[in-house]
């Protein structure tokens, strides 16, 4: 009675994940005469889901625009959609879900760089392409891809080194820093001091924080005592937003410095105006930051994205929508829908020399590509040059501020113009 | 056919990440099952295996990586050895302390010490890389057998892309033979010895360490082989899990994935029972996975359905454990399965 109860549960369970494995599969292999599926690892829970939906929205916005241009190879483009849960153990069977179940031959993501390395070597011993938007870490340049990982969103250092610039440039001497001990964090801030300190200003304190704390009491104590001329908050606003309240609450008074992972609507207190009270009442008015990002075509992008998907300070979106279009390209260039191919011909849709085209011009471009041209694609989030490593080297980094309770890009440096001052 | 090809190519990477979690129950049910043991820093013994055979059988220390040990590149089983070893030696450290502790006592312990080795690993760059982890970790045999298995397909190029396909995952079909045969290695031995006096002596500390006191055993002596034990096994684990990710960074050896979901496995498949703990492994991984392809059938948007995912998950869990309160198979007797309890 036990035994067959018992065998009856397994059966049942063992039944159950087949069963909805089996349908998940069929289900998208019977759109698969007509549709090429792409997929996205996006992290929809867990640390990084304040990121997860709003990068994935740019990518289903490439698509829409793919599919509007007359799709590739005669077919629509699909997006199969799956969780990281913000870790790498679920990343990786998320990412060989979609490697061995709906066989896509390319796959936007990982967003953290941790998560990027986990998922790249299931992904690149199956001659599966992996694209991230936001795998900032140097870490991810030299990991052994065969050649399968590709990332649109510029290295760290760039970044790190306009924000050591700018803070110079706005006069500040002492600096405490704050980062999330990961290694997008610990990259960013070790850069940063290396940069600021060159130019003869001085990082008092290097504070690392954990992310999911109750409290950060601890680390915001450090911050403000003795008070810098400014704090550099990297982070992301799950921890981090609690960390500023913290450091409000124990009387900072100062200036903030913020990176990419702060930048976005989810940041508290602000940059949205209180209903009541003033502007100047907004602790973090005033501050500035940096992101990757561009000018010109991103505004366009921004226009449409918000017409889709409604406003979203969030980063990498523009990073997400030209994978996207890349990968696209990539296929049509190849005229097959492989990973091997589209790996053999990213770099020849994307990298100079060949015919430019930019955002608006997705059905030129996708002609082009049929007829076999070389193509140079302009980006949203950049000119998307590939170099032997998958990494881009060309790009803007942004700074922004947050002016009147919202945030603005003020500048656009290129990298062209990062890489000359760092030579002088 | 594809699609069979696809499913079975992704059932063989779902059971190494299961089969790997069934080392760390196996090992876990020699300390609770068998010996009564409230162990709950596997994570700590699973992050030991794992770093130490990287850096045993790893890539020395190149770009980005600020370690100045480490990376000797020798062959894998040395790793899992040394895995293994270190545990194993990280359990007595851990034990001579803690054991003298009473249950509860040594779960706060144990929980706590699991997370100050993550810390470690994660604050200790010269050891272990710090945040950025430690990379390219070579995979068994893979350049030998990768190699052979691309050369073939380059020589069949007219082969259906399904056969091409299941061809091509032969490297995981490999590691997946590894991983099963250490786990059928690990149960028979763990078998025997659990019906031998050593074993006995165990049961009878789990039920009442007094009366094993009284019968002359050395309860702590014992307690702390157990302990010893079932960190060796939770440190080969470590080091099949590094070689099969090929990458580890601390936030791998988070509790939840580290350490709880073990116990989920062990309590939900039968504590005190070896083949409990193997299918509970397979059972609650597969439950963790496929509890992604339920809630892909609802109607609604992917954010919320991975939302749900997760309440699922905890759902599924509850359900297993209210309806099997000791287990899928239940504590098998130790003494003879001819007499009824």
């Amino acid at each position: 009675m036990k035994r067959s109860l018992f065998t009856s549960i397994s059966l049942l369970l063992v039944g159950l994940f087949i069963f909805a494995t089996t349908l998940s599969s069929v289900d998208s292999t019977c759109h698969g005469a007509e549709k090429i599926e792409i997929g996205s690892l996006m992290a929809l829970t867990g640390g990084l889901a304040p990121y997860g939906p709003p990068i994935k929205d740019g990518s289903a916005l490439a698509i829409k625009h793919i599919n509007e241009a007359g799709g590739v190879l005669g077919k629509e483009l699909e997006l199969v959609i799956k969780d990281t849960q913000s870790e790498r153990g679920p990343a990786r069977d998320a990412a060989s879900k979609l490697v061995n179940l709906t066989g896509v031959p390319a796959i936007i993501g990982a967003l953290s760089s941790g998560s990027t390395i986990g998922v790249s070597t299931v992904t690149s011993s199956k001659d599966v392409v992996l694209i991230s938007p936001s795998a900032t870490s140097a870490l991810v340049r030299n990991v052994q891809d065969n050649d399968y990982t590709f990332r649109t969103v510029l290295g760290d250092r760039f970044q790190s080194f306009v924000l050591a610039r700018l803070a110079g440039n706005l006069g500040y001497k002492n600096i405490n820093i704050i980062y999330v001990n990961n290694p997008y964090g610990k990259g960013l801030a070790t850069f940063f001091k290396d940069y600021f300190e060159e130019k003869g200003g001085k990082v008092n304190a290097m504070v690392p924080y954990k992310v999911g704390l109750p409290s950060y009491g601890g680390e915001a104590s450090k911050l403000v005592n003795p008070t810098p001329d400014a704090i550099l908050t990297i982070g992301y606003p799950t921890g981090g937003n609690k960390l500023l309240q913290k450091i409000i609450e124990l009387g900072y008074e100062g200036s903030y410095l913020f990176t990419d992972g702060m930048k976005g609507e989810g940041v508290q207190p602000g940059p949205a105006c209180p209903t009541e009270g003033k502007p100047s009442e907004q602790y973090i008015e005033g501050s500035f930051g940096t992101a990757p990002s561009v000018p010109g075509a991103a505004e366009s992008f921004e226009k449409d994205y918000n017409a889709a998907y409604g406003a979203s300070a969030v980063p990498f979106k523009a990073q997400a929508y030209d994978a996207t279009v890349v990968i696209a390209l990539a296929m049509q260039y190849a005229g097959e829908a492989s990973g091997s191919a589209i790996k053999d011909n990213l770099r020849t849709v994307a990298n100079a020399p060949g015919v430019e085209v930019g955002y608006g011009e997705l059905e030129k471009a996708l002609k082009l590509a049929k007829e076999g041209k070389d193509i140079n694609w302009q980006g949203v989030s950049g000119p998307i040059e590939f170099d032997k490593r998958g990494d881009v080297q060309a790009g803007t980094i942004s700074v922004w501020g947050v002016q009147d309770c919202e945030v603005k890009s003020v500048w656009f440096i290129p990298t062209s113009r990062i890489l000359e001052l760092m030579k002088e | 056919m594809d699609l069979i090809t696809g499913i079975l190519n992704y059932i063989v990477f779902f059971s190494i990440t299961a089969g790997i979690y069934a080392i760390l129950a196996l090992g876990l049910n020699i300390q609770w099952g068998y010996t009564g043991l409230f162990n709950i820093g596997i994570a700590g013994f699973f992050a030991i295996g794992a770093y130490t055979s990287a850096l045993i059988a790893g890539p020395p220390p190149g770009m980005i990586d600020w370690r100045i040990i480490g990376g000797y590149e020798l062959p894998f089983i040395l790793g899992i050895l040394g895995g293994a070893v270190a545990a194993g030696i990280a359990a007595v450290v851990i034990s001579l302390p803690t054991l003298r502790l009473k249950e509860d006592y040594l779960a706060i312990s144990t929980v706590g010490i699991a997370e100050a080795i993550r810390l470690i690993a994660k604050q200790e760059s010269w050891l272990t890389n710090g945040v950025w982890g430690i990379n390219n970790i070579p995979a068994p045999m893979y350049e030998p057998i990768n190699g052979g298995i691309k050369g073939f397909l380059n020589a069949h190029p007219n082969l259906p892309q399904w056969l091409e396909r299941l061809i091509g995952n032969g490297y995981n079909w490999f590691f997946l033979l590894l991983v099963i045969l250490f786990l059928t290695v690990s149960y028979f031995a763990i078998e025997r010895i659990i019906r031998s006096p050593w074993g006995r002596a165990l049961a009878a500390i789990r039920e009442d360490e007094t009366v094993a006191l009284v019968s002359g055993k050395n309860v702590f002596g014992f307690k702390m082989q157990s302990m010893v034990l079932g960190a060796m096994l939770m440190g080969a684990g470590g080091s099949f899990y590094a070689h099969f990710a090929m990458s580890i960074g601390p936030n791998d050896f988070k509790p939840l994935l580290g350490t709880f979901i073990v116990w989920v496995m062990l309590i939900a498949g039968g504590s005190g029972n070896n083949k409990g703990a193997i299918l509970g492994a397979f059972t609650i991984w597969g439950i963790w996975a496929g509890s992604d392809f339920l809630v892909n059938l609802l109607p609604i948007s992917d954010a919320r359905t991975a939302a749900l995912r997760v309440i699922v998950i905890g759902l599924l869990l509850e359900v297993i454990l209210l309806t099997r309160p000791k287990g899928l198979l239940g504590e098998e007797k130790g003494i003879s399965k001819l007499i009824e309890k």
